[in-house]
């Protein structure tokens, strides 16, 4: 049957997600036929530690390619977890060698698992996008160079012209420029934030992100209030009819969990 | 009719692409036994993390430094 | 997955889809990170963190010379030492084969580096 002089280090164990129940509460048969890609057993178990436990399954360590339908399949067993329970999903590709080291990992972060279980409890992510014209935006700004111009001759008759001042002149428009789209992006923050605050989201936001994607925001709040949340796009885009809003959600908490006592 | 189906194609398209954007670059990271290489850089980041802070805090007691002298850009 | 997550889309999809698949397929380079190309993994790592602190004494600079405490001379030699700066930076990135994409490390939850 198998092969006996298998390296040591042929099998090891892939987390999916942590979640808060007991093994005897837990319904496997939310997860039949999902992973074949990632796990050739397909089974998945759990490995419990006090009241908490991770979601695992038995992988040979050197088949794991991180393509598309691989990545899918983790999402697609982490996102069956969380219409049942909190779950908080790990960083994909994690692996460990035994059952016993996920229950001291588990053991040793114990609190911080649980605090992060207190905090997403109920709740679910949505991510905005925003996009934008970002040469419209730059033009609407119509900026100059300045220094060692025209007008400065006046100041300085005996400006010379300057391979270096010329340098500090287009540095100087693209700073500018940057320093604008910098208070543009965050005056639409302050509208996206008064817009959701009666759903009282945990929130992030990343800004100018490419040159079309002028902000990218996640939200944690309560499930169930995507009617809400429509409404509030909806009467963003009627205040900024020149950007372009995109809703996406439910999802998973990936973007508001966090372990960070371990290095 | 064309349309209604091309936006449900497209729909489907930003759907795979918000997931795969989290499933690969979110979640906790753990340090296991063994894991690929991809926690490992996750970890030499949250290294650079901790210079990042200290560089914006540098920056910061700059900016409020007006006096500073000139000639150090020198 | 079979539920369409898509709650609004006030734009277009290819407006959307363009950008978006851009910026994830950019995170796959960082699976490729193995033993034969660990060098100019680690070039990468070191001249990014350099091109960071380049373009924060970059930024103070531009504040300083629109405070207008500076003189013409002064923001003169401001510029030279930038410019320098900057074809040095040109000079190794050349050196180890690295665009400025290329030094643009994904941090995850900090988002992009640069």
């Amino acid at each position: 049957m198998q092969n006996h002089l298998h390296n040591r280090s042929e099998m090891s164990i892939f987390i999916y997600a942590i979640i808060l129940v007991q093994h005897d509460q837990f319904d496997s048969s939310l997860l039949l036929e999902t992973t074949d890609r990632i796990s050739s057993s397909g089974v998945i178990y759990l490995v419990e530690w006090n009241s908490v436990s991770a979601v695992v399954s038995n992988i040979k360590t050197d088949s794991l390619t991180p393509d598309d339908s691989t990545v899918m399949e983790y999402a697609n067993v982490i996102e069956k977890l969380a219409k049942n329970y909190d779950v908080i999903p790990v960083r994909f590709g994690t692996l460990f060698k035994t059952i016993g080291s996920i229950k001291y990992m588990l053991k040793k972060n114990y609190t911080t698992i649980r605090q992060n279980l207190h905090i997403i409890k109920n709740k679910c992510e949505f991510g905005l996008k925003v996009f934008y014209d970002s040469k419209k935006l730059k033009d609407s700004f119509m900026l100059k160079p300045v220094i060692g111009q025209e007008e400065d001759k006046a100041n300085f008759p005996n400006a010379k012209k300057s391979v270096y001042l010329d340098y500090i002149n287009k540095k100087m428009v693209i700073h500018r420029c940057e320093e604008l789209c910098l208070s543009f992006t965050n005056s639409i923050i302050f509208d996206i934030k008064e817009c959701f605050a009666r759903l009282n989201p945990v929130s992030r936001f990343e800004k100018m992100v490419t040159d079309s994607n002028l902000i990218s925001a996640v939200f944690l709040v309560e499930k169930n209030k995507e009617n809400e949340l429509i409404y509030a796009v909806k009467s963003l885009k009627k205040r900024h009819s020149n950007l372009n809003f995109v809703l996406t959600g439910p999802w998973p908490p990936y973007n508001f969990v966090k372990l960070t006592n371990q290095l | 009719m064309t349309d209604y189906i091309n936006t449900i194609e497209q729909s489907k398209d930003i759907t795979v692409l918000e997931l795969l954007d989290r499933a690969l670059n979110k979640g906790i990271v753990l340090a296991g036994d063994v894991v690929i290489s991809v926690a490992d850089i996750d970890l030499v980041y949250i290294g650079v993390k901790l210079m990042l802070s200290s560089i914006e805090t540098m920056e910061k007691l700059k900016c409020n430094n007006i006096e500073a002298d000139a000639k150090s850009f020198t | 997955m079979n539920d369409n997550k898509v709650l609004v889309n006030s734009g277009s999809n290819d407006e959307y889809t363009n950008n978006v698949r851009k910026s994830i397929s950019d995170t796959d380079s960082k699976y490729e990170l193995n033993p034969d190309n660990v060098e100019s993994g680690l070039a990468k790592i070191v001249l990014t963190l350099v091109e960071l602190i380049r373009k924060l004494i970059d930024k103070q600079a531009m504040r300083r010379v629109e405070s207008g405490s500076l003189t013409e001379d002064e923001i003169e030699r401001l510029g030279e030492t930038l410019m320098k700066l900057e074809l040095k930076m040109d000079e190794l990135k050349n050196y180890f084969d690295l665009t400025d994409k290329d030094l643009n490390i994904n941090l995850g939850p900090l988002g992009d580096l640069l």
